[in-house]
């Protein structure tokens, strides 16, 4: 009997060996070609790209490299997911009022971390990097072993990094604690967030400062966009507040672009009037393309960079290779 | 007495008590940290803000503006005059608008342009709902010089019998990659056939309404390269319609030559076939340059598929790597990269190479590429980053790709996506 026991034993154990060693798919990451603490840009569409375009920025995004190509860490926010607040009359939601002020002012998800593949090819909604014009800036070869230490350094510091999605910081960037939790009313936008990864680990790099005349066209700029978007359905919260304009004739597109300019300039969300108009003040806040050397032009034909070689690290500009990502059998 | 009968609710509310000394002693900022005093104010409002908010203006750190450098643009008299192909517009309908600019300044040929939400010149617009509509006009050149204009545009409801619209964008994946698609089609019924031009000389014709289109062989002489692209949509029934758009890419090895760093374009897929222990890749080199490049050396980064691994780097002469390395002015070359297997330091999984050459003799030229060779066995596996796949789904569909592409070749999810359209899986 025994020795029946052992041959079933045997062949359980040869079964489940098999069944273990008999070839598996494995996934390969996707990954880019950059190091950890190289800054990744990319160009995009919607209202933040036509704004940034006012100024001869090409790119709309940016975010820093946390590990050597496979990860991401960047500030955003998910505009198309703020929720719609509405009049009502007694317990009758009636006409749309505005975007919830709170969401707007602090944009989630903030400061997050991806793999390449969910940054480059996620969900569509929040996807927010393209690899076709794509850059990786980083430090000339000369320096690459020399620099390499800081820009870690800034890395390990935007890791630990938390905090919403500020659009005011297109006026005035300096709003970012180095804390590791979110605080209402701080935060920054995407390039504001990588200059502080820099600044919180001992690299003030310059700052563009954009003249009021400069401002004014760019907020008349972001209330055209955002009145098009609304009217074209083609900004992710459009159609059902014009639809609702329509029957009651509330100007519910205006009042939402004036509440974003609003925002952008003064952090007042809660302002669906037309303040913004006349009062735009000078910005003192980075691009994406201000991250680059003033030596660089960039496609849009600007030399927009406000960077020397004493205020960054980052002298070269590389085009994006992505190595995409893909399933291998092993035996 | 009174302890005694409520004992119960006052061990509750004392716990909660501590328990809320502990989350505001957590959540104090660290002493010494930069920002803290700022942040003493504010640092506890994240508790309660799913209840309050706050429209006042919040405390900021002091900044002297006047230490950095200053960003500073002007206006100039650049826009002529804007053309639009009609005006009033139906709603959905295509309709072209055209800046005429002169630069004052410089070269005309320096002007970039943005027209509504579209970079480049000339656009196609398009308008969903009527109304009385207005967009901008931006133009700018290589310098501080900007010049804008809001043009207004009338769009009015019509009876239409068909329209096609047509959406066009750049590529999530790859560089010079364009992604079409119909996305809404009026009065065209059952199986309709799309015939695509794609502006750059290039025609294609397909039985769905969506296709990408690669335009890493165009020119590049300038910044960026604008495209109007067509589609025409035919059903059964021989009724059509068109719809267009335009696409405009970024040159970025012309901006890199600007730069002093000329690049060449190269065109090339990402996994080499191996053939009697040699990997052969073919590539197509475009020189986008007036002079001749003759590349002389290549600098190869193996890199392990353990990605913690270190980095092997070796310099050869490109000819040995490559079956020509002579790229004619303007000219494209189609070869082949090649190197041996047994040549590979052991466990490789990705090749960068840097070709280095020169132009008249004189100007240096690079070009980059980054190869991957999958792992070849267990040893292979990068522990840290790859991921066993555990969905049995997946595991199906790979399967079955598998005996359609062949178990040899790593299957990417742009395969997969490819035979799931194509109903293959």
């Amino acid at each position: 009997m025994k020795k029946y026991i052992k041959i079933v034993c045997v062949c359980v154990i040869l079964l489940f060996a098999s069944s273990a060693f008999a070839g598996q798919w494995v996934w390969k990451p996707m990954s880019i070609n950059g190091k950890k603490g190289d800054i990744v840009i990319t160009t995009g569409e919607g209202f933040i790209m036509d704004l940034l375009s006012m100024l001869g920025a090409y790119y709309s995004h940016c975010g820093m490299l946390i590990d050597d190509g496979y990860t991401i860490r960047h500030n955003t926010m998910y505009a198309n997911e703020i929720p719609i607040e509405y009049n009502y009359i007694w317990f009758i939601k009636t006409t749309p009022k505005r975007l919830n002020p709170f969401k707007l002012s602090n944009g989630m998800p903030g400061i997050i971390t991806e793999d390449i593949n969910t940054a480059y090819n996620g969900n569509p909604d929040h996807v927010m990097f393209k690899a076709a014009g794509g850059a990786v800036i980083k430090p000339v070869d000369a320096l690459e072993s020399a620099y390499r230490g800081y820009l870690n350094a800034a890395a390990n510091v935007i890791t630990n990094l938390v905090a919403y999605y500020r659009v005011n910081a297109y006026v005035n960037m300096f709003q970012l604690d180095n804390v590791n939790y979110y605080i209402a009313g701080r935060g920054n936008h995407c390039s504001g967030t990588v200059w502080h990864a820099n600044y919180f680990a001992g690299k003030p790099m310059n700052v563009a400062y954009i003249p009021v005349n400069i401002t004014a066209v760019c907020a008349e700029s972001l209330y055209t966009s955002i009145i098009n978007m609304v009217r074209d359905d083609a900004g992710g919260f459009g159609s059902f507040i014009l639809d609702l304009e329509g029957f009651f004739g509330t100007g519910g597109d205006e009042r939402i672009a004036n509440q974003i300019c609003n925002t952008f300039a003064f952090d007042r969300s809660t302002d669906t009037s037309s303040y913004w108009r006349g009062r735009v003040p000078a910005a003192t806040a980075n691009a994406p393309d201000h991250n680059l050397m003033s030596t660089y032009t960039n496609p849009a034909g600007h030399n927009m960079g406000v960077q020397t070689e004493t205020s960054s690290y980052y002298g070269k500009v590389e085009p994006l290779v992505i190595t995409n990502g893909y399933y291998y059998w092993v035996e | 007495m009174i302890f005694k009968k409520y004992k119960t609710a006052i061990v509750i509310i004392g716990a909660c008590v501590i328990a809320l000394g502990i989350i505001l002693y957590i959540k104090k900022p660290q002493n010494g940290s930069k920002t803290a005093a700022e942040i003493n104010d504010s640092g506890y409002i994240n508790l309660f803000q799913f209840m309050s908010f706050s429209d006042e203006v919040k405390k900021q750190e002091e900044i002297d503006v006047s230490k950095f450098a200053a960003y500073e643009m002007e206006e100039a008299n650049m826009i002529k005059r804007v053309i639009l192909e009609k005006n009033p517009v139906c709603a959905n309908e295509d309709v072209l608008v055209t800046v005429v600019a002169a630069n004052p300044h410089g070269s005309d040929a320096n002007l970039m342009y943005r027209i509504s939400n579209k970079p480049g010149n000339p656009a196609i617009l398009r308008f969903r709902r009527a109304g009385p509509r207005e967009f901008f006009v931006v133009v700018r050149d290589n310098a501080n010089h900007i010049d804008f204009r809001k043009v207004p545009i009338a769009v009015q409801e019509c009876e239409r019998q068909t329209y096609v619209i047509l959406r066009a964008s750049l590529s999530n994946l790859k560089q010079d990659v364009v992604e079409f698609e119909v996305t809404e089609q009026k009065g065209l019924t059952g199986k309709c056939e799309y015939s695509w031009n794609f502006g750059d000389g290039l025609y294609s014709t397909t039985q769905t309404g969506s296709i990408s289109h690669s335009y890493a062989r165009r020119e590049q002489t300038q910044f960026q390269t604008t495209f109007t692209v067509s589609v025409a949509v035919t059903d059964a029934e021989k009724k059509h319609g068109i719809g267009r758009a335009t696409v405009s890419l970024p040159n970025l090895h012309y901006i890199s030559s600007v730069m002093g760093n000329p690049t060449v374009p190269m065109i090339y897929e990402q996994f080499p076939e191996l053939k009697n222990s040699i990997y052969e890749l073919p590539v197509a080199m475009k020189n986008i340059y007036d002079e001749d490049i003759t590349f002389q050396t290549a600098d190869i980064e193996y890199k392990p598929c353990d990605s913690s691994g270190m980095t092997e780097t070796r310099r050869i002469d490109a000819g040995v790597l490559l079956a020509n390395t002579v790229l004619p002015r303007r000219g494209t070359v189609d070869t082949i990269l090649s190197f041996d297997k047994s040549q590979l330091p052991p466990f490789t999984c990705n090749l960068s190479i840097r070709l280095s050459g020169r132009m008249r003799g004189v100007t240096e030229v690079v070009a980059n590429m980054h190869i991957s060779i999958p792992p070849s066995g267990r040893d292979s596996v990068d522990e840290g980053r790859d991921a066993v796949v555990k969905d049995d789904e997946m595991i199906n569909k790979l399967n079955r790709a598998a005996e359609i592409l062949g178990r040899d070749r790593p299957i990417t999810p742009d395969d997969i996506r490819r035979l799931e359209k194509e109903g293959k899986l």
